[in-house]
């Protein structure tokens, strides 16, 4: 699966950045099908966004909770908010709008887009494939738990629903609440079926930290942040387990890498500093969003021969943990007694 | 009240079956007084006499129930398509028939730019008549390496452009993105695809389609439209915001402007509350020559681009059935919407699958809301089957059939597409008209010509580009033909009471043609010379065709 963002692989050629002082944007792509809740979530992602500074782009503005005397200026399709959000209308397609919108780059370090309850959102994700001034955030693919099964079987959606599922690094089940503990059961059973190595997860109520989750923050200030295993950012989420690992030798990058993509479906969140043989790389992952950057430090303090990382999933991680230890990863608090 | 015009003629052709042939018309302030000899109009009163047009065959000025008003602003660039076409002055673009042409219409045009790096934007390529030859930047890099070009295709999915456009978009070697096509030895053709790649190549250079609709694209699109006997036509997918409203109604403000123009408000463009509310309003500026109140629904993409959603046994050759433009649930959810609050739509339907569902969402809305008279119009509508245009008929749903497509792509569509039995059925004028389905017919310019003598003559003769006759069972009269492209689409777009024939009290709109499309020779109709039109009793003539 071509899941992994390429160009900001440390072994992709390096390529000139149109702007090099500026940081990427992340860009995320929130799919599936209609009536999943797409418009909520980006509601949510809004509320609880923290200092993000968001661009959003929808279907229908009039869905977005967005408060009329919010809103700071119009210029044609953009809209600027006093909350420091930007919203950007679809009208006249998304080619159109996403050219609009950039010429307001400056001004936010998140895209999230909506994709309609019928396009393929890995066709969409590709805009941040292409263009250095994007990066790959999560594509999020929607599923509701009362209607997938049925959506699934309907010969006229089949094929979409199909591509959308495919292009899914975490699946969000919902409609969880109402739907009926078979259904959730079939649901589950469904997208397991479709798509493995893919998380489900399912929205909770109030949590604050799904921003966190799904528009990670660590992810834009990479090269200054400093991983570190008690860094648990989703101590506090429940029915979550996380695990704390180091290693003090060098790595097996081969080894690693399809250690990331066998478990997959039960990483929601890994990240850490990873000293392979050839060189230092800060790794993030979610579901099968996987993503290297080179470490900045790793010249400036040789001596450190650390790797640290830190996972946390929806299962019991005993498989994850038995294949890194024979990586020769060893419990964090384990190491340090 | 003002002097009364009538206008002679050596035949008017009416359309209203009370009165059907005249050789008088009799005008008063834009409107039609009444038809018959000059003995009956001169009962009207004092009038002035117009004997310019004696030795001309007068019709009701056509109505192009399906274009677009790009028309008029395509032309502002090079045209590279396979036939010829006319532009809205007049003058002729010869066809590109190989690549070669092509490079070498560009380079010509390219030598008279003088500014160096304006993009040069071409428009209307369409390879599928070069038999597998694809254009890379091989080509277009002969046209210039210093200036970015670009080339889109005629199906509006692809995009070629030359090494310079590459440079300019970042596009190398190392991209690795679905819809940048690359050659054997991995490098980028200049062919693009899908929505990044364009994006990507558009970010660079602009793109002169986006945006409002100009003032300069409406007043061409006039002229096209009096060049070939038009005196109404629809903008069929426009986008309501504030730039384009004020064009639309500061253009057919003036007197002189020649054209009905009926935009259609893309509903996808916002929520169903919002759009039906801003069409709403926008209908408050309606006037003579402006006519807001249509709405359009994309719902399926092209049978040529394989996108258009198929029934089984789906495409001829075996390619993955089309796409939706949205969720069928939400197209029907929208469709019930616009029509509980009294809308018209007008929905796009290519496959026979996406005729069906949205034949299926106005049952279901008018089922749960029933309006007598709705008029929603399947536009395209081009796979229906007899059973669909039996349906549409008890619903009272419209077909506009896209009968040009028999000509510029019906070879393709027996070949490839649809095969040789489905592809007979394609645009059954002849079945829509047997089970009951008020029928029009349309160019969908600038995708095929705006010219509906052509288009008229396409759906007489159904003669496909190699000469082949595609279905000739789906033929129909010309008298049929000439109903569609006058009455017929004035029913379809609810004008049937102002436009569409030459009767009293309708806005004194004609067609003067050079010779009689009912009498000639019905191969011939499509080579009728168009004088001009008059619209609301004033004379336009069309520009002289050179080249
Ligand atoms: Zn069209």
């Amino acid at each position: 699966m071509g899941h992994n963002c390429g160009r900001h692989s440390p072994s992709g050629k390096g390529k000139k950045r149109v702007m090099a002082t500026q940081q990427p944007v992340t860009f995320t792509v929130i799919g599936g099908f209609l009536g999943a809740g797409k418009t909520s979530l980006v509601n949510r992602l809004l509320a609880n966004g923290g200092a993000r500074r968001f661009a959003v782009m929808v279907n229908d503005f009039g869905a977005l909770n967005i408060d009329e005397s919010l809103i700071t200026e119009t210029d044609g399709q953009v809209m600027q908010l006093a909350n420091g959000c930007i919203c950007c209308s679809l009208a006249g397609g998304l080619v159109e709008a996403m050219i609009n919108l950039m010429q307001y780059r400056d001004q936010f370090d998140h895209i999230l887009i909506e994709a309609s309850g019928v396009s393929n959102p890995s066709r969409i994700m590709d805009f941040a494939r292409i263009d250095h001034e994007l990066r790959c955030g999560l594509t999020i693919v929607l599923a509701d738990a009362t209607r997938l099964t049925d959506q699934l079987a309907d010969p006229r959606l089949h094929e979409t629903l199909q591509d959308q599922l495919a292009s899914a690094d975490i699946f969000l089940l919902t409609k969880t609440d109402i739907a009926t503990k078979a259904q959730i059961a079939e649901a589950r059973t469904t997208l397991a079926h479709h798509q493995p190595h893919v998380p489900i997860i399912t929205l909770l109520s109030d949590d604050a930290d799904l921003a966190q989750l799904l528009v990670p923050d660590d992810d834009t200030d990479s090269q200054s942040h400093h991983v570190h295993p008690d860094h648990h950012t989703h101590d506090h989420m429940q029915d979550f387990n996380s695990i704390a690992l180091v290693s003090e030798r060098p790595v097996n990058r081969l080894a690693f890498s399809r250690i990331c993509k066998q478990f997959s479906h039960l990483i929601l969140r890994g990240k850490g500093i990873i000293k392979f043989e050839q060189s230092a790389m800060i790794w993030h992952q979610t579901g099968r969003h996987i993503n290297f950057t080179p470490h900045p430090d790793s010249h400036d303090r040789p001596d450190d021969k650390d790797s640290r990382l830190i996972i946390i999933a929806i299962e019991q991680l005993d498989a994850v943990s038995d294949a890194l230890h024979q990586l020769g990863f060893t419990s964090y608090h384990d190491s340090s007694a | 009240m003002t002097k009364i015009l009538v206008f002679q003629a050596k035949k008017i052709i009416t359309m209203n079956a009370s009165n059907p042939y005249a050789t008088h018309v009799a005008v008063q302030d834009g409107r039609i007084l009444g038809a018959g000899t000059l003995d009956e109009m001169a009962m009207y009163g004092a009038y002035d006499l117009n004997d310019s047009f004696a030795d001309k065959i007068l019709t009701p000025g056509f109505v192009e129930g399906h274009a677009h008003a790009m028309e008029g602003g395509v032309w502002d660039h090079p045209y590279v398509g396979y036939m010829d076409r006319y532009d809205p002055e007049g003058n002729r673009w010869k066809g590109a028939t190989s690549m070669a042409d092509v490079v070498d219409i560009l380079s010509g045009i390219e030598a008279g730019m003088d500014t160096p790096d304006t993009p040069l934007f071409a428009w209307g390529f369409d390879p599928i008549y070069f038999g597998g030859d694809r254009m890379s930047v091989r080509e277009l890099d002969q046209v210039s390496t210093a200036r970015p070009v670009l080339v889109l295709h005629s199906n509006g999915h692809l995009l070629n452009v030359n090494s310079k456009v590459l440079e300019m978009a970042g596009i190398t070697d190392d991209t690795n993105v679905y819809g940048v096509l690359k050659d054997d030895a991995g490098k980028p053709t200049g062919e693009l695809m899908e929505m990044a790649a364009k994006y990507m190549a558009y970010k660079a250079t602009g793109n002169p389609f986006f945006g409002k609709i100009h003032h300069h694209a409406l007043e061409q699109y006039a002229k096209s439209a009096t060049n070939v006997g038009t005196t109404t036509a629809t903008d069929l997918f426009a986008t309501f915001d504030e730039g384009s409203l004020s064009a639309y109604r500061e253009v057919t403000a003036r007197d002189d402007y020649a054209l009905r123009l009926m935009p259609a408000m893309n509903t996808l463009d916002e929520g169903f509350e919002d759009g039906i509310a801003t069409l709403k309003a926008a209908q408050k500026d309606n006037h003579d020559r402006l006519h807001f109140g249509l709405c359009k629904v994309m719902t399926d993409g092209s049978i040529q681009g394989f996108t258009g959603r198929l029934k089984w046994p789906g495409y001829h050759n075996g390619a993955p059935n089309g796409l939706w433009n949205m969720p069928p649930e939400q197209l029907a959810e929208l469709v019930m919407a616009y029509h509980k609050a009294g809308m018209h739509l007008h929905i796009h339907t290519n496959g026979d699958e996406a005729s069906e569902v949205m034949i299926d969402a106005i049952e279901a809305a008018q089922t749960a809301h029933y309006r007598p008279d709705h008029r929603h119009t399947l536009q395209h509508c081009q796979m229906a089957d007899a059973s669909l245009f039996r349906r549409m008929a008890k619903l009272g749903i419209c077909a506009n059939l896209f009968a040009n497509h028999v000509y510029y792509w019906g070879d393709q569509h027996a070949a490839i597409t649809m095969g040789p039995d489905r592809a007979r059925r394609m645009d059954a004028c002849a079945t829509a008209l047997r089970e009951g389905v008020p029928l029009a017919i349309h160019s969908d310019a600038p995708v095929t010509p705006l010219a509906p003598l052509f288009t008229a003559w396409c759906a007489v003769n159904r003669i496909t580009a190699s000469g082949n006759i595609l279905g000739p069972e789906e033929r129909i009269s010309a008298s049929e033909a000439l109903y569609a492209i006058t009455l017929g689409a004035a029913y379809t777009l609810h004008m049937d009471h102002l436009i569409g024939s030459i009767e009293t009290g309708k806005y004194a709109d004609f067609a003067v043609l050079e010779n009689d499309p009912l009498e000639c020779p019905v191969d011939a109709i499509k080579d009728i010379p168009v004088w001009g039109t008059i619209v609301g009793g004033i004379a336009h003539q069309a520009r002289a065709r050179k080249g």
